[in-house]
């Protein structure tokens, strides 16, 4: 038995001398940011996209000031993603390998196109190797130009990516709001409706605002403030400053606490009630003796001021969602289809006609819980 | 040949049990329960769960009638040589095709996930050849194997849930009790095979070191309440995360939630190649059993002592077998198919049918 288990483990070996799929780590290209524009290319049998993949340059990266540039840029004209790995793959010598994307940035005239959208979506979630939680970015104009001013860009030195490292910053803004491929398609499901934040590269690469869709297509662009309101009412954002004026100076306040919360108040003519409540703290106020925030009545005032400045705001961005754009970014769809099932099932089909014309209310309740150090 | 008693002790045949329940249906289980009932799909696993005791007590209660005796005596007592010998070959052909789908299951998704170089059959009959080896042994051995798989069958589901907690939104739970209640015998049907394992009772109650019925249906139960937590679990794991659209359109949703893992600080995402080292030995513990089944009925069949030629034998034949679909989308059609017709058999019918006949047997013996 022993002699036989002995000859088997022998002949085993025979198996085991190989491995067809060694490839050293820095043997291979990993992108980090695939960029997709519309193809430049005028002829009849041209291909669609013109894409370009920005990878790091691993040598580069080591400790110490290095002369060497951060990243590189290669790109092809391709009908897919997987079309541009297979035509670069005969320009580089090391195979390229997707598994580390971490950003997609489309351009305004890939994302207009409904088709290009649900085709490109598609080979990213349908891929075996692709991160699912990659983030989506689109861009007004030439997509490949915003990575080639982001290689331009002081801020490059870091490791995973100027766009990872702004979509994914720690102070949490306001201005943009992730969208990864998995949310993307999420929301398309149920809420019919997405923003994808939107980048420029004038002068410097900024995230700012977003790209609001809805099936798939790209419908217009809103601002950043309009962003901030979108994601106050769905309940994303954690904190947010504010500044007006107040008894004849600036007061800045900064709001954290911020939950939102969505309620079917009237079942029969739809009507939906937004009820935030934030706590407030006193960023700054002004030097004068006679302007002192000591009083609960000045405390309440303010706080009814910001709470209008607010509902002004929101009524202003809920307006140009329900009549502008007619897109349901606030997902009171999925709400419906959540918590009040039966209504979802009545409205689901008619959403598009029904959506502009629901009442949507919204109630701020501000606390200003604290005043700062001093009080001058 | 075998000079050592063979016993398996109580907390062994908990582990043999789940080990061998839990297995390669248990990534895409969410996929056919979201397909069948939508959000509602956990009422369906509960009520399969509910079927499979009585089940389970018939088989407990077959071994307590015939005291002392095997599987293979019982059957040849009630039934008959030749009709219990029928009865084997559906179980063999039944042990022999979950197999083969084990086998090809894996080497797709080893080769899409991890080895895209190398060539597929390779994957599928080392894998083959590993049960093989272990398979050699008797069945205490692979009571112990499965109690020693036992923490990473539970842990693959606790890793699961764990990392992919931060990014649920418990609400997607919602709505709930919403499907056609008319979908549920479909339901039942698709997640009654993700029990199948189970009947490995048939051939190791006779060795279990403490047979008091008490015991052992405490056990029995025990270890099915396991699956079903899990099941449930993992099936409200992946509502959290994607909506129903996309769980009826990924073919392995569980795969996709490992591609979803995004915790801060960039140190752990893509977990799929972590996940399926561990997924590989969750099923190894479901094929073994299956594989040692089969060796010990042929060995019954042709009346020999030791089942490990058959072992070597039924090698290529399970190789053959798991690359008879071409694509993928035969695999997953034609295999399940074949699987549930001779599952029902395997799992409800036979058992029941040698119960009714052995009892009604005795009743006119004594008469």
């Amino acid at each position: 038995m022993k002699k036989k288990l002995l000859i088997i483990l022998a002949i085993s070996m025979i198996f085991t001398t190989g491995c067809w799929d060694m490839i050293e780590i820095e043997d291979r290209l990993l992108p980090y940011t695939v960029a997709i524009d519309l193809s430049r290319d005028g002829k009849d049998n041209a291909k669609r996209f013109f894409i370009c993949f920005s990878y790091p340059n691993i040598n580069a990266l080591t400790e110490g000031p290095s002369q060497e540039d951060y990243a590189f840029l290669i790109n092809a004209n391709a009908d897919s993603i997987f079309g541009a790995v297979d035509q670069i793959s005969s320009r580089t010598y090391n195979p390229v390998f997707l598994k580390h994307l971490k950003v997609i940035v489309l351009s305004d005239q890939v994302a207009q196109n409904e088709q290009y959208m649900r085709e490109i979506l598609d080979g990213l979630k349908r891929d075996y190797i692709i991160n699912k939680m990659i983030d989506l970015v689109i861009t007004r104009g030439s997509a490949h130009e915003l990575l080639v001013k982001k290689l331009e860009s002081s801020r490059q030195h870091t490791i995973e990516g100027l766009f990872t490292a702004l979509l994914r910053n720690k102070q949490r803004s306001n201005q943009f709001t992730p969208m990864s491929l998995k949310d993307f398609i999420y929301n398309m499901d149920h809420k019919k409706a997405a923003i994808i934040p939107l980048a420029s590269g004038d002068p410097e690469i900024e995230i700012a605002g977003g790209g609001l869709f809805k099936d798939y297509r790209l419908i217009g662009f809103i601002d950043a403030d309009e962003n901030r309101n979108i994601s106050l009412l769905n309940g994303d954002a954690n904190t947010e400053d504010i500044d007006f004026e107040y008894n004849g100076a600036n007061i800045s306040l900064s709001l954290s606490a911020i939950r939102a919360r969505k309620k079917l108040v009237d079942e029969e003519n739809l009507k939906i009630q937004y009820q935030l409540s934030v706590d407030a703290q006193v960023h700054q106020y002004v030097i004068d003796p006679d302007k002192k925030l000591q009083t609960t009545e000045v405390f309440e005032d303010i706080q009814n001021k910001i709470a209008k400045i607010m509902v002004d705001d929101f009524n202003q961005t809920i307006e140009r969602l329900q009549k502008e754009f007619n897109a349901d970014a606030l997902g009171i769809l999925e709400y419906l289809y959540k918590f009040h099932p039966k209504i979802y099932k009545e409205v689901e089909k008619d959403w598009d006609s029904i959506f502009p014309y629901i009442d949507i209310e919204v109630d701020v309740d501000v606390k200003i819980r604290r005043r700062g150090l001093s009080d001058y | 040949m075998m000079k050592r008693e063979t016993k398996i002790s109580n907390i062994q045949i908990k582990a043999l049990i789940v080990s061998s329940i839990i297995g390669v249906g248990v990534l895409s289980l969410p996929n056919q329960l979201a397909n069948a009932m939508d959000k509602d799909g956990w009422i369906a696993i509960l009520l399969t769960a509910l079927l499979i005791f009585p089940i389970v007590l018939v088989m407990i209660q077959i071994f307590e009638d015939n005291p002392n005796k095997d599987i293979f005596q019982i059957g040849n007592e009630t039934f008959g040589k030749p009709l219990f010998t029928l009865c084997l070959v559906i179980y063999l052909a039944y042990y022999i095709a979950i197999s083969a789908y084990i086998a090809r299951s894996l080497g797709e998704l080893i080769k899409a996930f991890l080895l895209f170089q190398t060539p597929i059959g390779l994957i599928s009959f080392i894998f083959i050849l590993t049960v093989a080896y272990a398979a050699i042994s008797e069945i205490d051995v692979i009571a112990r194997l499965a109690y020693i798989l036992y923490p990473l069958t539970i842990g693959f589901a606790i890793i699961l849930i764990l990392v992919a907690l931060p990014g649920s939104d418990f609400t997607n739970i919602l709505p709930m009790f919403q499907s056609d209640l008319r979908q549920l015998p479909n339901g039942i049907r698709n997640t009654f095979f993700s029990y199948a394992g189970f009947e490995i009772l048939l051939f190791a109650l006779p060795y279990v070191e403490n047979k008091s019925r008490k015991r052992l249906v405490k056990a029995s139960i025990y270890s099915i309440g396991i699956v079903t937590v899990i099941y449930i679990a993992l099936f409200m794991l992946t509502l959290t995360q994607l909506s129903v659209a996309q769980i009826k359109a990924d073919p392995y949703p569980l795969l996709m939630i490992t591609k979803l893992v995004d915790l801060p600080g960039y140190f752990l995402q893509n977990l799929d190649g972590v996940i399926m080292t561990i997924w590989i030995m969750v099923i190894f513990s479901t094929m073994l059993p299956m594989y040692y089944s089969s060796g010990k009925i042929l060995s019954k069949i042709f009346n020999t002592k030791s089942h490990s030629i058959f072992i070597l034998i039924l090698l290529p034949i399970i190789f053959l077998v798991a690359f008879i679909p071409d694509t993928i989308v035969e695999l997953d059609t034609i295999m399940p198919l074949i699987i549930n017709i001779l599952g029902t058999l395997v799992l409800a019918i036979i058992p029941l049918a040698l119960f009714l006949v052995g009892r009604i047997k005795r009743r006119r013996g004594r008469s």
